[in-house]
């Protein structure tokens, strides 16, 4: 891993109303080309998490650093253009407009060579091609969750923050969009991942961390976690009982 | 001394009426965040419904029936309530200031009505004729301005107090939960759309009742008394005394109402005659100026809300 | 029947022009702005001042447009119009719907715009005296285009339409041609993901108040040219602009101008059957009707 990190977010307080943190002296490091899985049961801010790292939160305290640059408080747009790209999880694409000016518009964030970005987005993501013209609002889950991902990759970001990307994507379609992120993270991208699918997130990353009332709980290597009885039977089988508790009858 | 004392009574009649619908609103606005943008509509159903219900029969027209005052003016209220329920059907379910166009433009529906079906409202030249209740009874008419001062009081009071205890009572609280959260208010159980439409009725029969006294005490109503502006004087009103709270309310209208009477005065005797013309449009840009200015520097009013609000956990609505 | 049709379109198209603005504020900024209507008086106003002032500068300028009753001077007033009527727009939006953005909610930023409505209005009033008035005193024939059906036309109608529609046509291709147009619709369909897309916000917000403001000067100066200039024109406006707004959908440029025409009709084609004192009331019966059939309008989407 080189010196400096990604990501590196120290002691890190926020929420979405001032004096009413979620989550609280949160601790998150990305490397250079590293997947990192943030899981955790719901309302463990994960979320969150990403939305303040993005600057969409009300930061209470702490530090964020991209490339070893700090960037805590800076706006949105900012952000995006410095090279962090954020993929909610849900509403993360124009609907009323077209594939083709969805990433025209994503890509113009950077510079003006937009059309050989978004060239380059075709070719990585081959289904888009077929829907090209098509209104965004009129693909299936599974093409918009590549669409959401192709926007954030098409200004060649060096960060990208994913919020549950598979949330509401048939297993097979789900499983298409983890595998290409190795892809992506290959040319040193550092990727944030927030996954409810524990089991994929941690197959699929480098480390991960558990994240529990807005608090760390637990960091580690991704594997080594995939294999701790312990930790499975706390966080990834009690995580699936504690959702099924929390469904509305 | 006599002609102060008939000049105070008149005043604090008109100002004490205009309260009343101050109240009305205080009820839509302050406690359950519903925005009236056509306060005169309820306000002009209360006044022509009492007058076409109590008034004496007109030829070739409709109305006229000579009902007892208190019935006329019940019918009045109804009225307004009526007309608050046809645009609050169609409104309070959807964006919040869908109901601030709606309404808008029932007040402009209703000046215009009033403006050209004569048959119904008498036209441009109103309805006149009315015969105030014990009016002959009593005989001298300052004595029943002065008795008619008394009844506005007791009926303001009487508003007060029902208002009071409407705010207080479980109903009151699910008004506020609404305004602050309408999905907190969903969770509860309660269909926040139905909260809002009682509330909003409610307020527009008491602007009704406002504009009943408003046209007892002229015993005479036409398009001239529900101009607009009168929306937006009773707004500014509101929230300079401070909306969500109904003594906030009562002192806002006196101030207002003062400011208004004073300025009007102010202008008749120191603006130079050419000026006069304009006296209307220095009024009304005074008026806009109270609303934007209170807004910005000091929203919550004179006398602010005693708020026992909770925190609205507003992270659970963005969470999803 | 003809001429209320050709009436309707006529006035639908000014509409039209006046309501994308406030269809593309109302949707970004969740408002309804009732000061809009405003600034199509303070357009037609600025126009009015501005052809005075070329007038006195140039004797050429004084000459008419060929056909129509429009000055070349009163051309140009009308693009300095625009400039100036956006930057207010702006103006207005950072000296109080800005703030109150801050500080309160949505309905709060309705309640002033009562007020800025109010306050601009009897300026406009003060300044320019309380009497309507005309771009231009001569008396303008209309062409009798037929006899029966009768159908009277004036060439300035004629060129008010032509206008809306180039307006219209070149606002089409910015908004699906340029990236500042991407950029209002992205905007305009969910302004935190056009943040997260690298949009600035603020910027944005800043150039729907000049898009807005401009086509409200040019619908104001249609209005004024077709009918007459009036402090109080924008509050006889205000209505039907939200009417056609409401009937396209909040949000939707093209539903703003397909719901213009469409007020504009019905309110020229109900004049037929209901008498002309009763004109005001009609947008308020299209909105009621629409919020009671379709509430979110013919284009536009629930939130």
């Amino acid at each position: 891993m080189s010196s400096v990190a990604r990501l590196d977010v120290s002691e890190l307080t926020a929420g979405y109303v001032a004096g009413m943190p979620i989550i609280s002296s949160i601790d998150v490091t990305v490397g250079v080309g590293e997947i990192v899985a943030v899981i955790g049961p719901n309302g463990a801010g994960k979320s969150t998490l990403l939305k303040a790292i993005a600057g969409l939160c009300h930061i209470e305290s702490g530090a964020i650093h991209v490339d070893g640059t700090e960037v805590t408080g800076i706006r949105t747009d900012k952000l995006t253009r410095s090279g962090i790209a954020f993929v909610p999880q849900i509403e993360n694409i124009f609907r009323s407009m077209t594939v083709e000016q969805n990433l025209i518009l994503a890509g113009r964030r950077c510079d003006k060579q937009a059309s050989s970005h978004v060239e380059k987005m075709l070719s990585l993501f081959p289904l888009l091609k077929k829907t090209y013209k098509k209104r965004a609002g009129e693909l299936s889950g599974g093409q918009r969750q590549f669409l959401a991902l192709a926007m954030a990759l098409v200004a060649e970001p060096g960060l990208l923050l994913l919020d549950e990307p598979t949330a509401g994507l048939a297993p097979i379609a789900g499983q298409e969009v983890l595998s290409i992120l190795r892809e992506i993270a290959n040319p040193g991208v550092g990727i944030l991942l927030v996954e409810q699918n524990a089991k994929a997130a941690l197959g699929l990353a480098d480390r991960a961390y558990v994240l529990a009332d807005g608090h760390n709980q637990h960091e580690g290597e991704a594997r080594a976690m995939l294999s701790d009885p312990v930790l499975g039977e706390i966080y990834l089988g009690g995580r699936r009982r504690g959702d099924h508790a929390a469904k509305p009858v | 001394m006599i002609g102060l004392i008939s000049y105070l009574t008149f005043f604090f009649t008109i100002a004490l009426i205009l309260a009343i619908a101050v109240l009305g609103l205080n009820l839509q606005w302050g406690f359950t965040g519903l925005f009236n943008g056509g306060v005169v509509a309820f306000f002009a159903a209360g006044a022509y419904g009492l007058i076409m219900l109590g008034g004496p029969a007109r030829a070739n027209e409709f109305g006229g029936f000579d009902l007892p005052y208190l019935i006329a003016l019940a019918g009045g209220v109804l009225l307004s309530g009526v007309l608050a329920l046809v645009v609050g059907l169609a409104t309070t379910r959807l964006r919040h200031d869908y109901l601030a166009i709606a309404t808008f433009g029932v007040a402009i529906a209703i000046e215009s009505v009033a403006r050209n079906a004569e048959y119904l409202t008498g036209g441009a030249k109103g309805l006149r004729g009315f015969e105030r209740p014990l009016e002959a009874w009593v005989g001298q008419p300052q004595l029943y301005s002065f008795l008619f001062l008394c009844v506005v009081i007791v009926c303001l009071v009487g508003v007060y107090i029902a208002l009071e205890k409407l705010v207080d009572s479980p109903f009151g609280r699910l008004l506020r939960a609404v305004r602050e959260n309408e999905r907190a208010a969903q969770s509860l159980g309660k269909s926040p759309a139905h909260i809002r439409l009682t509330a909003f009725v409610i307020g527009a029969m008491i602007m009704g009742l406002s504009g009943g006294l408003y046209a007892t005490f002229y015993a005479f109503i036409s398009p001239q008394d529900i101009a607009p502006i009168l929306t937006f004087q009773i707004w500014a009103m509101l929230i300079v005394g401070g909306s969500g709270n109904n003594r906030g309310a009562i002192l806002g209208t006196l101030v207002v109402w003062g400011g208004w009477v004073g300025s009007g005065w102010a202008l008749t005797a120191f603006a130079p005659a050419s000026m006069q013309l304009y006296a209307g449009s220095i009024q009304y840009i005074l008026i806009g100026c109270i609303i934007v200015f209170t807004l910005l520097a000091r929203p919550r009013g004179l006398l602010p809300e005693r708020l026992t609000t909770t925190q609205y956990a507003e992270s659970s609505v963005e969470k999803r | 029947m003809l001429q209320s049709l050709f009436d309707g379109i006529l006035v639908g198209s000014v509409l039209a022009l006046g309501a994308i603005g406030l269809t593309l504020i109302m949707h970004i900024l969740r408002f309804a702005n009732f000061s809009h209507a405003e600034l199509l008086s303070l357009g037609a106003y600025f126009a009015l001042t501005f052809d005075a002032v070329f007038g006195a500068v140039s004797n050429v300028l004084v000459q008419k447009l060929p056909w129509l009753s429009v000055t070349w001077s009163l051309a140009c007033a009308v693009l300095i119009a625009m400039a100036l009527t956006g930057a207010t727009a702006a103006i207005i939006d950072l000296l109080v719907f800005r703030r109150l953005r801050r500080l309160a909610g949505p309905l709060t930023m309705v309640f002033a715009s009562f007020g800025v409505s109010l306050i601009v209005r009897n300026v406009i009033g003060l300044v320019y005296g309380l009497r309507s008035t005309h771009y231009n005193n001569d008396i303008v024939f209309a062409m009798m285009i037929s006899a029966d059906p009768l159908l009277l036309v004036k060439a300035d109608q004629i060129f008010i339409m032509c206008l809306a529609l180039v307006i219209m046509v070149a606002l089409h291709l910015v908004l699906t041609r340029t990236s500042i147009g991407y950029t209002l619709l992205a905007v305009s369909e969910n302004p935190t993901l056009a943040q997260v897309n690298g949009i600035n916000l603020g910027a944005t917000v800043r150039l729907a108040w000049m898009l807005g403001g401009g086509l409200a000067a040019i619908a104001g100066f249609c209005y004024a040219l077709n009918n007459q200039l009036s402090p109080v024109m924008g509050r006889d406006l205000v209505l039907s602009l939200f009417a056609a707004a409401i009937v396209g959908g909040i949000g939707s440029i093209y539903g703003a101008v397909l719901g213009g025409l469409i007020v504009g009709l019905a309110s020229s084609l109900a004049l037929i059957i209901i008498p002309a004192g009763y004109k005001p009331a009609i947008p308020f019966l299209i909105i009621l009707a629409t919020l009671y059939v379709r509430p979110n309008g013919l284009f536009g989407q629930s939130r």
